[in-house]
């Protein structure tokens, strides 16, 4: 198991990253980081940009599935209403387990390569990939990607906390339903709001700079890639 | 026979205090974005149905198969237990 995902995941990026470390100006390990996180994101880009378009379309349906959640029916019948009224918008669910699972071990394998791989040791290069000749730590000059940095820490629960600020929200049904489950989920949500970046900070100090650079990227993109779903929405409405 | 009830409790469990936390902290990360089913039933009461019908291992096999047929293209939202 480990085997494969050495070959097919981690190998690869390493090499990647060992190219971009030797193209990029003064071997700025920081700089190269950014462009494989980038690189990666950017082929993740359909999938997540898909559902992303689809959460905005269920959200626009929000008043008729409140409608079929209150009409009484039996959980079936509503299940069936609802997958109906899908059908008729043209539009379904692009979610599933699949999504996930296909994006979980690439983001790990990523996270691996900055934290065990980023001193690019020669062992796990390709005979075809040259080892950088210079590989400098210091991001920009200034950071020290080796070490732990408060500043990039910090940096990326701030992008964390805008990250989900611009995340559309859940529509809740106001009437009657106190279900344990509902309000649980209200209160984890406002919770999640200020304590996850704090966690994202920690954990980003306790790890290394390079992850924290990473996780910053990787934040950033996806403030990007919501405020372009966004726009788009908004020209769709217009049309 | 008793481990057949532990494993239908732990998945009641799972239903009522961690589905949905774990779908929000998926959702929060960006791995996960509509919090809907692709599947009625949910994949947990498929597979509690399962156990109950056919025993604990054939019951996990098919949940584990219900999962890996839930994703983006999946055309057939409504699925029992056969």
């Amino acid at each position: 198991m480990s085997n494969i995902w050495n070959i097919v995941l981690y190998k690869p990026l390493l090499n990647v990253l060992a190219f971009l470390v030797s193209i990029v100006p003064g071997g700025d390990v920081g700089i190269a980081v950014i462009i494989l996180t980038l690189i990666v994101k950017f082929a993740l880009f359909p999938l997540s940009q898909r559902s992303i378009d689809s959460q905005i379309k269920m959200n626009s349906l929000a008043p008729e599935l409140k409608k079929i959640k209150e009409s009484g029916a039996s959980k079936e019948e509503q299940a069936k209403q609802t997958f109906e009224l899908y059908k008729q918008n043209k539009t379904n669910p692009f979610s599933g387990c699949l999504l996930v699972l296909i994006q979980i071990p690439i983001i790990f394998a990523l996270y691996y390569v900055f934290l065990n791989g980023i001193n690019l040791e020669s062992g796990m290069l390709y005979s075809f990939i040259q080892a950088p000749e210079k590989i400098n730590m210091i991001f920009l000059g200034i950071l020290d990607l080796t070490q732990k940095s408060l500043v990039l820490a910090i940096l990326a629960g701030i992008s964390q906390y805008f990250q989900a600020l611009l995340m559309p929200k859940q529509v809740f049904s106001e009437k009657g339903n106190n279900s344990f489950q509902e309000n649980f989920t209200k209160s984890m949500q406002t919770q999640m709001k200020y304590i996850f970046p704090l966690i994202v900070t920690f954990f980003a100090y306790s790890v290394s700079g390079a992850v924290a650079l990473y996780w910053i990227t990787s934040n950033i993109f996806a403030i990007g890639q919501q405020i372009y779903a966004n726009k788009k929405r908004k020209s769709f409405k217009l049309n | 026979m008793k481990l057949k009830t532990y494993s239908i409790k732990l998945i009641n469990f799972y239903q009522k205090i961690l589905a949905i936390p774990i779908s929000k902290f998926l959702e929060y990360f960006g791995l996960l974005r509509n919090n809907s089913c692709v599947f009625y039933p949910t994949c947990s009461e498929y597979t509690k149905e399962a156990i109950k019908k056919y025993g604990i291992l054939k019951g996990i096999f098919l949940g584990f198969k219900r999962i890996l047929r839930c994703h983006p293209w999946q055309k057939n939202h409504i699925d029992y237990l056969k």
